[in-house]
Formats: structure tokens, sequence, C-alpha cells
């Protein structure tokens, strides 16, 4: 279940009808509370800063001009707005023509990377970091398919041309990756 | 997996035992892949339709779900330039100015009008009047399709997004070993409305049948209210159908055994931060 607390609950639904009306205040604020996280994943997918601040400003904007975009019914609003980035950040890398070749260069290079500072205290963000963390004990070739799908968008196929593999082969890396994954991510969840 | 107990219109239905069996076996090696985004639209296809009548592959894809959501927040905590809050800031006034809503520039009519006027200089005819007549009718004719069709495919995406959410967690409840059930009566006398809440505290989700809801205008939607003493807690918002049936997949911060009571109110379709109404069920 969401383990957001009740009060942010309620000031996120106060706040979007606020934005709904025009007050810019409340835009600033739910930026206050969400824009690093929304730049950071722009970030991880684009690996450009001056791309990701484009894709956060967007991001914001169309929240801006279209807040009733978000269903509540739909699930909690941190969620619906990575979406939103996730998206929008691949949008702009198929736009620029990039491929995601490697992850080589460490983001702390281009960008100036939190160590040990929760941007979000939810227990989805700690998750996510959880995520991250068990993602760098795969081996190298299962990580890399996992990023390649989830952070650039890449279907079998695709993945299967840019690594110049066959397709089955991918497949079947796919499936393993993320199946250690999740036995790795359930096991953690038993033990905490 | 599971044989199909009503297997789809078309779908594998001449097909002997063992094909359906391997057809299943395929689907089921795809459905991380599937719930990462990573298949390709032939693969895609086979999954949906598999989906409908396999109860395995359902349970199969809802537990990717969390590790899926916990994906969006794994990108390094990065800490976004203090100038990137100005521009944002600087930008709203312009954004929201050129809003049709509130936009204090010419109407579509006039703006057209004037790209005409701007071509036809002095000597503007009367033929060419009613040429600029007939193709400003086009354009506007297209703006006002245009916009129903944009409509129609957002408020299509949304669906199939909030019946993705269902199925995934119902997917879960119907796989738990354990579930746990409130029903909540109508809290007006002669009122039919009833509603059940079910929930598995193993896999963390809880879902709310509304049956013979009033039905809202479109402004209004009901919202669940957790409730522990003076505390009212929104558990979601829904809507219900002409019917008056509604399902939500309950947002709640903590298991549901955790609280007192629920209820249920009609508030505005955003959500309203306490119950404003009185409650049609609670219980």
């Amino acid at each position: 279940m969401v383990s957001i607390s009740p009060s942010q609950v309620s000031a996120e639904l106060g706040l979007l009808n606020q934005v709904k009306n025009g007050d810019q205040g409340a835009l600033m604020a739910l930026y206050e509370r969400y824009g690093n996280l929304v730049y950071s994943l722009a970030l991880r997918v684009l690996r450009q800063p001056s791309l990701a601040e484009e894709v956060t400003q967007d991001v914001f904007l169309k929240l801006w001009r279209q807040a009733d975009s978000w269903d509540p019914t739909m699930g909690r609003f941190s969620s619906w707005l990575l979406t939103v980035t996730r998206n929008a950040a691949i949008d702009r890398l198929r736009k620029e023509q990039r491929r995601p070749t490697s992850d080589s260069t460490p983001l702390e290079n281009v960008a100036h990377i939190l160590s040990d500072e929760s941007i979000l205290d939810t227990a989805q963000w700690h998750d996510g970091q959880l995520l991250r963390q068990l993602m760098g004990q795969l081996p190298d070739e299962q990580r890399q398919v996992i990023e390649l799908a989830f952070f650039y968008g890449l279907t079998h196929a695709q993945m299967a041309e840019q690594l110049g593999l066959p397709l089955g082969t991918v497949k079947t890396r796919v499936r393993l990756a993320l199946k250690k994954l999740k036995e790795m991510w359930d096991k953690a969840h038993r033990d905490a | 997996m599971n044989k199909p107990e009503n297997p789809a219109p078309n779908q594998n239905r001449h097909q002997p035992e063992e094909d359906q069996e391997a057809i299943c076996e395929a689907v089921k090696a795809l459905i991380p892949a599937y719930a990462l985004g990573a298949t390709d639209p032939q693969e895609e296809a086979l999954i949906k339709a598999h989906l409908e009548h396999c109860p395995e592959a359902l349970a199969e894809l809802a537990s990717y779900a969390a590790l899926n959501e916990a994906l969006l927040y794994s990108a390094p905590p990065a800490e976004a330039p203090r100038e990137l809050g100005e521009r944002l800031r600087r930008s709203l006034g312009s954004t929201r100015a050129a809003a049709p809503t509130a936009s204090p520039r010419p109407g579509l009519l006039a703006r057209v009008a004037g790209l005409f006027s701007g071509l036809a200089g002095p000597s503007f005819s009367l033929g060419q009047a009613v040429t600029a007549l007939a193709v400003l009718a086009l354009v506007v004719t297209n703006f006002y399709w245009g916009a129903q069709v944009q409509a129609l495919r957002t408020e299509q995406a949304r669906l199939a997004q909030q019946l993705d959410r269902q199925v995934t967690a119902m997917g879960l409840i119907m796989t738990a070993q354990e579930v746990k059930r409130v029903n909540l009566p109508p809290a007006q006398e002669a009122s039919p409305a009833h509603a059940e809440l079910v929930w598995s505290p193993e896999n963390r989700v809880a879902m709310l049948y509304a049956e013979a809801f009033p039905p809202l205008p479109p402004d209004k939607a009901y919202q669940l209210w957790l409730i522990r003493g003076d505390e009212r807690i929104s558990g979601g918002l829904f809507r219900v159908n002409e019917d008056g049936q509604g399902i939500l997949v309950v947002e709640a911060p903590e298991p549901l055994d955790h609280f007192d009571g629920f209820g249920i109110t009609p508030e505005p379709a955003t959500g309203s931060p306490g119950p404003t109404a009185s409650p049609v069920v609670k219980g």
C-alpha cells in the first residue's frame, strides 16, 4: 500500500486544486517538493543536465496547463508525475536521435548528485533507492538490458539491434535479469 | 498455467491442449519483459489476449507491479540547479496568459480574419471575403474535431491505465493466502447503496467494490475515508457507472486493520482534504 502520510495526501489534493485555479505559488510548492525527483529521473534518462532541465520544466508546465490531468483514482501523484517524466525524457532522447549507448560516464561527472540525501521522504523513494543498489549487484549484461528497457524505452527487437545480439538471447537475458532482480527485491523486503 | 475456462472469441478455439499449454508457457516467459514495457507490439498483442483468460499469467504480471513502480524512483538523487525554479516561475505567467480561457488575445475568429485581411490588402473583394469565410469555417471545424479526437484519446488512455491497475490489484488479491473483508452498509435509511472492502495484508493491496450508489454529476466523485478517532484519511476517489457500481484500488498509508472504520462521501472530482458531505455508506 501507499506509504505517504495522510497530511501529504491532503496537501497534494489541496495544492492541485489551487493550481487548477491558477495559483502559481501552489505550482511552485509542488516543484519544491518534487522538482529534484523529476530532475533526477530526467537526468538518468538523458544524462545531460541541460536536456534534463528542459524536460523538468516541461513536466511542470504541463501540470500548470493541465492540472486535472492527474486522476487520483489512478494511483499516487508522485508515481504519475514520474511516469510523465519518463515518457517525456524518452521522447526527448528519441528527438535528439541519441543512442543510449553506455552508462560508463558516472552521473557525478555531469551533475550534482546528492550522496546520501533523501529527496523525497516516502517509502516509494527509499524502495527505489534500494532497487538501485540491488541492480548494482546484477551481472553487467543483465543490468544493461533492464536499463535499456526502462530508462531508454527500448523493446526486445531494438535492444537486439543495438547490442548486436540474437533476439532470443536478448529475450532470455531480460527475463532472467528481471526474475533475479525480483528475487533479490523480495528477499530484501522479507529481511527488512 | 491454468486452462482457460472461458476462452476469448477467436482465441485458440481450435487449438489442441498442448498448443495452448505452449502458448501459455511462452506468455509466462514474456511477462517480466511486458511489465517493464520491453515487449514488441506483436508480443504485446499475444500477452494481452492471453491475460484475459489466464489468472495465473495475471498474477505473474501483478507480482511485478511494485518492482516496476519502484524503478521510477531508482534514479540517483540529483539536485536541480537553483535557477531552474526561477525559470519555471517566470514561464508560468507567459504560459497561463497563452491559455485560451484566460487569454486577453483576440478570439480565433478575429485572428483568422486578421490573417486574411493582411493578405488581401485594401482591395479585399466580395469573392475573397466568401472564400475567406469558407476557409475560416473549415479551420474552425478542424479545430473542433481535432480537440474532440484528442479528448477521446486521452480518456481512452486513462481508462486503459485504470483497468490495468485494477486488474493488477485483483490478481494480487486472488492469489493471496489470506484475504480480509469489511462490509459497508448504507448510512442513510432506505438507501440501497452498499460497499465491500477486500484486502490482502500479505500483498499490501486493497480494493473497494461499490454497488447501487447514486450517480454523480461529472464534477463530483466518491471519496473513501479511512477513519481513526477524529482523523479522516483519504483512501482514494472513484466514480460509479450508470448501475451505481464502482471499483477502487485503495490507497492507504497503513494496513486497513489499523483503522476504526470506513466511510464514503460524494466530493469534488479532484477530491477533498476532508469529508464535506454526509456518508453514503459507513461501517
